[in-house]
C-alpha cells in the first residue's frame, strides 16, 4: 500500500490538472461549453455557467490544497501552514464546492440516478469535512485523518470517473449507463476503500498521529 | 408526357433541395463542428465527441410565414468500433431544419430551436416559434 503512496499523487495531481486545465473553457464569455450544450434548453443558463465556474474554481484549488495537505513532509516542517491552508480549503469546500456541486447535480446528465450520486458525493465531503475540522480542533488527529481522507477520496471521484469515462467510449458502452456507472461505483469504492485503511483509535496508537496511507 | 415530365421535374427539384441542405449542413455544422471538436479535451465529463456524423435529410416543408424549410436528422458513432455496420451509428444525435434559400441552419433543443452556431459554442437565443414548425403546428398552437 505504502509503494502506491507516489503513483496515488502523481495521477490525482496530473488527473486534477488535465480537469482544471479542460475546465478553461468555461471562463471564456465568448463560448458556450461542449459541457453546457449537452445540458441546453437549462431554466437558467447564466445561473448554471456562475454555479459551474464557481464549482471548478474551487475544485482547481481544493483538490491540489488537499494533496499538498497529506503531505507529511509540510506537516512537519511547516505545521502553522498545514493548518491555515487546512482551514482556508476547508472554507472552500464547504463554501463553494459542494454548495455549487448541489445545485449542478440537479442538472446532471443521467436523471435521477446521476443526481443521486453527485449529492451522495456531495453529502460525504460536507460531512466528512465537518467531521475533519471538529477532530482537528479537538486535536483528535486519527478521527481527522479518517474523515481527510474521505474528503480526499471524493475529490478523487472527478479523476478516476473521467478515465473511466473514457475507457467506456473507447468500449463503446451506452453514454448514459456509463456515465452512471463511472459516478456510483468510484463514490462508493472510494469511500469503502478509506473505511478499509483507516486506522481506528483502538487499533492505532496516539503516539502515531496521522500514518500516512492513502 | 406532360404529366410524366412535370413529376420528373418535380422529384429532381426536391432532390435539389435535399442536396443543398445537406451541403449547408455539412459545410456550416459538420465540418466546422469537426475541426473544433479535435481541439476539444477529452477529459471532461461531456461526452468524447463522435468519430463520425452522418446527415439525413428529412422532409421539405413550409412555416406560418410560408418560407420553406427542410428538416434533417445526424446521426453519429461513438467509440473505436468504427461506423461500417448500422447498430453502432446513435441515431438523431442532432435534429433540425435548414433554410435553404436563406442559408440558414437550425438545431433543436428541447422544445425550442436555436441557430446551428450554437453547436459551435456562440452565444445565441432560441429561434422564432415559427422557425422550423409546419404551418399546421403552429396553428393547432
Amino acid at each position: 500500500m505504502r509503494a502506491l503512496r507516489p503513483l496515488f499523487f502523481v495521477v490525482m495531481t496530473l488527473g486534477s490538472a488535465a480537469i482544471t486545465y479542460s475546465s478553461l473553457v468555461y471562463f471564456d464569455a465568448e463560448e458556450l461549453p461542449p459541457f453546457m450544450l449537452e445540458k441546453l434548453p437549462l431554466p437558467h443558463e447564466e445561473l448554471w455557467l456562475g454555479a459551474l465556474k464557481v464549482h471548478v474554481s474551487a475544485a482547481a484549488f481544493a483538490f491540489p490544497a488537499c494533496l499538498l495537505l497529506l503531505s507529511r513532509t509540510l506537516l512537519k516542517r511547516f505545521p502553522k501552514f498545514h493548518r491555515w491552508l487546512g482551514r482556508i480549503n476547508g472554507g472552500v469546500t464547504l463554501f463553494a464546492l459542494v454548495p455549487s456541486g448541489f445545485y449542478l447535480s440537479v442538472f446532471a446528465k443521467g436523471g435521477a440516478l446521476s443526481t443521486a450520486g453527485f449529492m451522495f458525493s456531495g453529502t460525504i465531503v460536507m460531512f466528512a469535512m465537518t467531521r475533519a475540522i471538529a477532530a482537528a480542533r479537538a486535536k483528535d488527529l486519527v478521527t481527522h485523518q479518517r474523515f481527510v481522507l474521505h474528503v480526499v477520496a471524493q475529490m478523487a471521484v472527478a479523476v478516476i470517473s473521467r478515465a473511466m469515462l473514457f475507457a467506456a467510449d473507447f468500449a463503446g458502452l451506452d453514454s448514459d449507463r456509463a456515465y452512471i456507472a463511472s459516478l456510483w461505483i468510484p463514490v462508493i469504492g472510494c469511500a469503502a476503500f478509506v473505511e478499509l485503511i483507516s486506522p481506528r483509535r483502538n487499533h492505532v496508537p496516539l503516539a502515531r498521529p496521522l500514518v500516512a496511507r492513502v | 408526357m406532360y404529366r410524366l415530365l412535370a413529376l420528373s421535374l418535380l422529384v429532381s427539384s426536391a432532390a435539389f433541395a435535399g442536396d443543398d441542405a445537406r451541403a449547408l449542413i455539412q459545410n456550416t455544422l459538420v465540418t466546422p463542428l469537426k475541426a473544433k471538436e479535435a481541439k476539444q479535451s477529452r477529459f471532461s465529463r461531456a461526452r468524447i465527441p463522435p468519430q463520425a456524423r452522418r446527415v439525413r435529410v428529412l422532409e421539405e416543408k413550409t412555416d406560418s410565414a410560408g418560407e420553406k424549410f427542410v428538416s434533417f436528422a445526424i446521426d453519429s458513432s461513438y467509440g473505436f468500433g468504427g461506423s461500417a455496420d448500422e447498430d453502432e451509428w446513435d441515431k438523431n444525435t442532432t435534429t433540425g431544419c435548414v433554410y435553404v434559400g436563406k442559408q440558414e441552419v437550425f438545431v433543436k433543443f428541447g422544445a425550442t430551436f436555436r441557430p446551428a452556431a450554437v453547436l459551435l459554442g456562440k452565444k445565441t437565443e432560441a429561434a422564432d416559434a415559427r422557425v422550423c414548425r409546419p404551418n399546421t403546428e403552429v396553428s393547432a398552437r
